[in-house]
């Protein structure tokens, strides 16, 4: 057998392979693309997520879900452990970059509105609001910074493997009333 | 397997049921406050992604035209170039077929990770074209390729003993990313990519670093990443020693004028074999003989090792560590609590049964360990039978498997147009 | 021409040094160490204190607030900084690098041709040395991947292997409480509670699918009678109209070590035919370390030893007990109980047995005024010393095991009894599916109906399977699923859940979970709290009546035709 046809041989046969693999790999390609998302049950406001994404800053980053939340006048995800005092001094917040809005609604409710730009996805807030609130903040990975890398370098880092993929078609795990 | 889909079932059962603790009932306004809304924006890549393919065909086809056709330097160059644009800096480097080896690895032994389309392209069109015409991804396409192409400006020749030796690392390389990617550990190339970071003009600081030497070594040596490490551009090798059509240096009849030898900077062209007697050839068949009757034994000697490594290397897998971390916090009264054995705790599973899917992903590393050292034995193996072969080469050619297709040999070669093209591209 | 090349010289040193300042300053911005955030400042800190000591000072205040501005400008601004400084030497290296390319000039590499490189021996020098270096780093890639498995320890301990590698040794004597609160020695194990010991179990399997069953054994003859573990030897039995048979099976392998068939001499003696869901074998077998004693539904009772011989055999039957017999055996030091309640409380034949454990002889035996019962009598260790607890209409009863005297008794039983007492923290716990639970305080003398029970509850009594107790929480669980916890302090019942499957198989409890195996053989993990939480399911992939069993790394479960040990190979 000469080193070309030996080689026709091989390339054919290998040809083959790579052939039904990829037909195989097709038929069973899901059906959706995915995205990566947090879990929120899942997350211990470890504070990687504001540290190990590849982005300088975060792609992930609180998220409120008003429906859920109580509206307290004494809200531990925006007021430090002690505050001095129920105002938005900045002796009393608890967010680094102060990214909640803290606004009066009516007596004696009080609205949180996470300033996007400003979050830096550390966690402190939700683990504030998950230890004593109703956990209405948490933390989610945004797609409009997202760059869905092939493996998401906070999903290695976090202690509770609280990262996974999701279908794109439902790209956020937000929590809901039951 | 079974247990991984029902995870996966049970986690998307949990993301329908992610409730929210109610210990202060939301309010009911009387002043008619509307709640504002959470705001979800949609991800941006779905389409993007089978753009990437398309471009990926179109730039695949036109690196071989130039290539292979066209015999231009200055097209191949610029359309890496322009490769780099799009797929490192515009679409910020992922997915790339170096990557995508993993995936295509972790669908081959999971079968319930479904294995994204566009992917899968990524992973088998350069494959095919390689099969074919050999690495024209690598030269044209490949972003990680491009920027270390342009970097190069002094390039220096490495002896041949130290580039053989350095080019068995990207066997290695390849055998561990398929071997932790296969046992769900990590996606080691990704997490050890070197230029995402520049792409994305962020990244970590020891990614930016590492990228950065690189770079540096990248202005000496030839695209040290693809030549030393890159795990796919093993198998494009693998590939583009099959290949149908192949970059030849004269587009005419080599007239051993020797003036290519210095023009690849990587390594890639094989220079004529010394004419040998008929006793030197013999004695060579003789020791092919032996050293293929000894290449097995090498193997097993290395498969057994790699069994015996399994454990250890199992420690690259969260699970396995956390079951150590937890057995470690437990035995040892100066152990704290990490936020991983938080995490656990949090979870209600009891020790036991983390220990037991430990010691289950631990027997997959075992069983891998056989595969990938018995691979590292015949890699070493087969690179030795491969230095007591005699060569037949009459011709100056490029490595059918190492050319990278770059085209920096062509304006040297004296015969055909290239070189008068060159000669007078130079004075005007 | 020159000069042209000359300006792209000038460009290209220019946009050097221009890149090389700003990656010094990257550098630097970098490296400087800063906290994560803006508020690790230690200075930030520090105000925050003064504040705290002191809420009312405004000044304090003040400077804070500013100092917390400029913190945050300058955590943004260095993160503003750093994205201009990337992009910055990303144009810079770019400008140097086409100057440099432009300034080139290209020539090609000169080649000396008088230099004969390819020279055969020049030819074979170069191959030599690539064979060191492919040799040398195979040598590497080898000591590598040696200096691994030696110097990193990986050892993931398999849970239980070390308590089933070193069996203890068989004892001589009667075995103390503290190793009989360490082994599976008699029905639901010691004091009858149901709660294992602290053994290292896996509570996640599927017996079809094979995973965390460490082994899997067939048993010849069926048997309601849940197994008893010594150590790393597991007995059952098994039983048919014709045949009673003794399994004595390796707790780590599997394999039966030995099969008996019980040696009656002379006549067998006829007796009523059981119902089916009672069988031929439904009293748990017994054992202390030295020998296996077995009871069948023909009443008869015999002791192996652990080699299999049988040492004595009695027989007390035919017993007058509709459905079949089924109460177990119970053990105080060198003393076999059984409970023979039978007939009716007017029949003089009910009674309780000691039985010498070596010679099976009646050590004492005390007659009882009650119904037949199905429950089983259970040695428990209260403040006061041992009492056997035993339930059957119309009274709760506690006896001396040690000479078979009366104790206490409660007048609170009716009708038919299954659920066999149970004890915690001073407390004697009795079920009846028709009167409900009873809580007694076992410290009574005498009739203490009026003066020591502490409370009862109708909700959720089963009729067969036994109550379970966590030391804070009583569950009960109806054959029909119907699980029932209720508060010690108080016998209020706390909540009701109506689960899947219907059970003959008593609970047990492994830690902090509850596990519940129904009839299908499908094990509920439901959490022991104040709150009803399904923690998962596992199924068997067999039918299952008898109640699980615990040993060292394994939970055992029978089947109707195998014994299932889960755990790890």
């Amino acid at each position: 057998m000469s080193r070309t046809s030996r080689r026709d041989f091989l390339r054919g046969l290998t040809l083959l392979g790579v052939g039904a693999a990829t037909g195989v790999g097709i038929v069973r390609a899901g059906q959706d693309d995915t995205v990566w998302q947090i879990d929120p049950m899942k997350c211990i406001q470890c504070g990687r997520c504001a540290t190990h994404c590849v982005l300088a800053e975060s792609a992930v980053k609180a998220v409120h879900v008003h429906l859920l939340c109580g509206h307290c006048d004494l809200c531990t995800a925006f007021f430090e452990p002690e505050p001095i005092d129920l105002n938005t001094g900045a002796e009393n917040q608890l967010c680094p970059t102060g990214a909640i809005e803290r606004n009066f609604i009516e007596e004696p409710y009080f609205s949180y509105v996470i300033d996007e730009p400003l979050c830096i996805g550390c966690g402190k807030c939700v683990k504030g609001c998950e230890m004593f609130g109703n956990g209405s903040m948490f933390l989610q990975i945004r797609h409009d910074r997202c760059t869905n890398c092939n493996a998401c370098s906070i999903g290695d880092a976090c202690p509770s493997k609280a990262i996974s993929r999701v279908p794109a078609s439902t790209p956020y795990l937000l929590k809901s009333t039951h | 397997m079974k247990r991984i889909a029902l995870t996966l079932l049970l986690l998307g059962l949990a993301t329908g049921a992610a409730w929210a603790e109610e210990r202060f009932p939301p309010p009911e306004f009387e002043t008619g406050y509307e709640l504002p809304d959470t705001a979800t924006p949609p991800p941006r890549t779905l389409t993007w992604e089978r753009i990437d393919v398309a471009v990926l065909v179109l730039a695949l086809s036109l690196a071989t035209w130039l290539v292979l056709r066209k015999r231009s330097r200055r097209g191949v160059a610029w359309l890496g170039v322009g490769s780099l644009i799009y797929f490192g800096f515009f679409r910020e480097g992922c997915v790339c077929p170096v990557g995508a080896t993993q995936n295509v690895a972790l669908a081959i032994f999971d079968s319930s990770y479904a294995l994204p389309f566009c992917v899968l392209m990524f992973f088998v069109l350069p494959l095919g074209f390689a099969l074919f015409a050999g690495r024209s991804f690598c030269s044209g396409v490949c972003p990680l390729g491009a920027i270390q192409e342009v970097v190069l400006l002094r390039p220096v020749g490495l002896p041949d003993f130290l580039e053989r030796a350095l080019r068995t690392l990207a066997y290695v390389y390849l055998g561990l990313a398929v071997y932790f990617a296969a046992t769900g550990a990590a996606f080691v190339i990704c997490r050890y990519d070197p230029f995402v970071g520049f792409f994305r003009l962020s990244g970590g600081f020891n990614m930016l670093v590492l990228g950065g030497c690189f770079l540096l070594i990248g202005v000496f040596v030839g695209r040290p990443y693809c030549r030393f490490l890159c795990p796919y551009g093993v198998l494009l090798d693998l590939a583009g020693r099959l290949s149908r059509w192949r970059v030849s240096i004269t587009p005419a009849a080599c007239v051993q004028c020797r003036l290519c030898e210095e023009s690849c900077p990587y390594g890639a062209i094989a220079l004529p074999s010394p004419r040998r007697d008929a006793r030197a050839r013999a004695a060579a068949s003789r020791r092919l003989i032996l050293l293929l009757v000894l290449l097995p034994l090498l193997v097993s000697v290395f498969a057994y090792l790699g069994s015996r490594a399994g454990k250890p290397l199992s420690l690259v897998h969260p699970t396995v560590d956390l079951a150590l971390r937890v057995a470690a916090e437990r035995d040892l009264s100066d152990a704290k609590a990490s936020d991983e054995t938080v995490a656990f705790r949090k979870t209600g599973e009891t020790i036991v049964d983390l220990n037991v899917r430990a010691r289950d992903r631990q027997a997959a590393f075992v069983a891998g360990g056989w595969w990938l050292g018995g691979w590292i034995g015949l890699v070493i193996g087969i690179m030795l039978i491969g230095l007591f072969t005699l060569p037949v080469r009459i011709d100056y050619e490029a490595d059918r498997g190492r050319c990278l297709s770059c085209a920096r040999c062509f304006p040297y070669c004296p015969t055909g147009h290239d070189r008068r093209r060159t000669l007078t591209g130079g004075a005007a | 021409m020159t000069g042209l090349r000359a300006t792209w010289r000038s460009i290209a040193a220019i946009a050097v040094v221009f890149s090389f300042i700003v990656l010094i300053v990257m550098l630097g911005l970098y490296l400087r160490p800063t906290g994560e955030d803006p508020l690790d400042s230690a200075k930030w800190q520090d105000l925050k204190r003064e504040l705290s000591d002191r809420p009312a000072d405004q000044v304090v205040a003040d400077r804070l607030r500013k100092l917390d501005l400029d913190l945050r400008r300058e955590y943004f601004g260095r993160r503003e900084t750093i994205r201009l400084g990337g992009t910055l030497l990303l144009i810079g290296l770019l400008i140097a690098l086409v100057a440099i390319k432009r300034s080139d000039r290209r020539i090609n590499p000169v080649v000396d041709p008088l230099v004969m490189e390819f020279s055969a021996r020049a030819m074979d020098r170069k191959v030599v040395r690539s064979r060191w270096a492919i040799g040398i780093t195979g040598l590497l890639l080898f000591g590598g991947m040696a200096y691994l498995l030696a110097a990193v320890p990986a050892e993931i301990p398999v849970p239980g292997a070390a308590e089933l590698e070193s069996p203890g040794a068989v004892d001589q004597g009667p075995p103390t409480v503290e190793v009989l609160a360490r082994q599976w020695a008699s029905f639901r194990g010691y004091e009858g509670s149901g709660v294992a010991p602290d053994f290292e179990v896996p509570l996640t399997w599927d017996g079809a699918a094979g995973e965390n069953i460490a082994w899997k054994t067939a048993i010849p003859l069926s048997g309601a009678n849940s197994p008893v573990v010594w150590n790393d030897r597991v007995f059952l039995t098994g039983a048919n109209e014709k045949k009673e048979e003794v399994y004595c099976i390796d707790a780590k392998t599997g394999a039966m070590l030995w099969k008996k068939g019980l040696i009656v001499a002379g006549r067998r003696e006829e007796f009523d035919e059981p119902m089916e869901d009672t069988g031929y074998a439904a009293p748990t077998a017994a054992t202390d370390g030295r020998y296996v004693f077995v009871m069948f539904a023909s009443a008869r009772v015999a002791a192996f030893d652990f080699e299999g011989r049988q040492v004595w055999l009695k027989s007390f039957g035919p017993l007058d007990s509709s459905y079949g017999y089924s109460s177990s055996l119970s053990l105080f030091e060198d003393k076999l109980l059984l409970q023979l309640d039978q007939g009716y409380r007017d029949d003089p034949k009910s009674r309780l047995l000691a039985l010498d454990t070596a010679t099976g002889k009646t050590v004492w035996e005390t007659p009882r005024v009650v119904d037949s019962s199905w429950a089983s009598p259970v040695v428990v260790y209260t403040e006061s010393g041992p009492q056997v607890l035993l339930s059957a209409a119309p009274i709760a009863a506690a006896y001396d095991p040690e000479t078979g005297a009366e104790l206490w008794t409660a007048e609170v039983i009716e009708g038919e009894v299954a659920p066999t007492p149970i004890y915690r923290d001073g407390v004697a716990y009795f079920v009846q599916e028709d009167v409900g639970l009873f809580a007694i305080l076992a410290s009574g003398k005498g009739n203490v109906t009026e003066s020591h029970v502490l409370f009862s509850n109708e909700d959720g009594a089963p009729d067969v399977t036994s109550p379970l107790v966590d030391g804070e929480r009583i569950y009960l669980l109806a054959t029909d699923g119907y699980l029932t916890c209720i508060r010690v302090a108080d016998g209020e019942t706390i909540w009701q859940e109506d689960l899947e499957g219907n059970y003959y198989a008593s609970p047990s409890l492994v830690g902090d979970v509850l596990l519940l195996t129904d009839m299908d053989g499908v094990t509920r993990k439901v959490a022991a709290g104040d709150g009803f939480k399904l923690l998962g399911e596992n199924a068997l992939g067999e039918k299952v009546d008898a109640s699980a069993a615990f040993g060292p790394g394994r939970i055992y479960l029978r089947g109707k035709k195998h014994l299932y040990a889960i755990g790890v190979k």
